[in-house]
C-alpha cells in the first residue's frame, strides 16, 4: 500500500447544500475503490482558470489515501461515472503531511478565522500651537501713489514733447 | 547545492515548496501569456524546473492555472 495525495474538483451545482454529504460521497470513491482515506477536507472554493463542464467556480476536496496501483486505476473508473467530480490528480507522497492527518475526515466547513483588529495607531504628539501669523500690515493707500507717479512722469513726458520740436527746428536751421 | 557555470546558486534549491497548490510561486514564473519561463529566466537547476513544470502542469489540469496561449 502506498500513501497518495488526491485533489477532486467538485461542481458546485451538483453537490447541493449538504457539504458532508457531498464529502462523503468523495470518501466512497475512494474506499470503493479499495483505498482507505487518512484525511479528507475542503481546500477552497474558487473561481476557475477555465470553464470545466460549463462551470465558472468549483470547489477543491484534498484527501490523502492509502492504495495500491490498482486501486487508483479503480478509482480513475469510478470518478469518471461520478456526475459531481469534474477533475482529479492523484500523486504519490511519502506520507500524509501531520496537520492533514490531525484534520481527519472534515465533515464541516471551518470558519474563517477573524482577522487580527489593527491596533489601534498612537495617538499623534500633540503639535505645538501655530504662532499666530503676523497681522497684515495696512497696504499704504494706492491712489495716492498712482498720482504722485503721474504728476513726477508728466513733467518729463511734457519737457521730451518741448525738446523734440527744437531739435526739429535745429535740423532746419543747418 | 550545485553551483551553475556562472557560479550562481539555483534560488530553487533553497527550501522551495515546489507543491502545484503553491500557486504564488507557479504563477510567478509565469509569462503574461501563461506560459512557463525558460530556465534562463527563472534561474533554477534542471532538476527544480522539472519541478515546476510538472506543478504548473498538475495545476493546469485541475484548472487552478489557465493553459498558455
Amino acid at each position: 500500500m502506498t500513501m497518495y495525495e488526491g485533489m477532486f474538483l467538485l461542481d458546485n451545482k451538483a453537490m447541493g447544500e449538504d457539504w458532508g454529504a457531498s464529502l462523503d460521497q468523495v470518501v466512497d470513491l475512494v474506499t470503493k475503490s479499495g483505498g482507505t482515506v487518512a484525511s479528507a477536507r475542503r481546500w477552497d472554493e474558487r473561481k476557475l482558470a477555465y470553464k470545466v463542464n460549463g462551470r465558472q467556480r468549483g470547489t477543491y476536496v484534498l484527501t490523502y489515501f492509502d492504495a495500491d496501483g490498482a486501486g487508483v486505476a479503480a478509482l480513475a473508473t469510478e470518478v469518471r461515472l461520478s456526475p459531481m467530480v469534474m477533475r482529479h490528480v492523484v500523486l504519490g507522497c511519502e506520507a500524509a503531511p501531520e496537520e492533514e492527518l490531525e484534520v481527519g475526515i472534515q465533515r464541516e466547513i471551518p470558519e474563517p478565522e477573524p482577522e487580527p483588529e489593527p491596533e489601534p495607531a498612537p495617538e499623534p504628539a500633540p503639535e505645538p500651537a501655530p504662532e499666530p501669523a503676523p497681522e497684515p500690515e495696512p497696504e499704504p493707500e494706492s491712489p495716492a501713489e498712482g498720482e504722485t507717479a503721474d504728476k513726477e512722469a508728466a513733467p518729463d513726458a511734457t519737457a521730451d514733447a518741448d525738446e523734440e520740436p527744437a531739435a526739429e527746428e535745429e535740423e532746419v536751421v543747418s | 547545492m550545485k553551483q551553475d557555470k556562472r557560479g550562481g546558486f539555483c534560488p530553487g534549491c533553497r527550501d522551495t515548496n515546489f507543491s502545484y497548490r503553491n500557486l504564488d510561486l507557479l504563477t510567478k514564473h509565469l509569462n503574461p501569456q501563461n506560459k512557463l519561463l525558460s530556465r534562463r529566466r527563472t534561474g533554477f537547476c534542471a532538476k527544480c524546473q522539472r519541478k515546476l513544470k510538472r506543478s504548473v502542469k498538475v495545476a493546469r489540469t485541475l484548472a487552478l492555472l489557465p493553459y498558455g496561449g
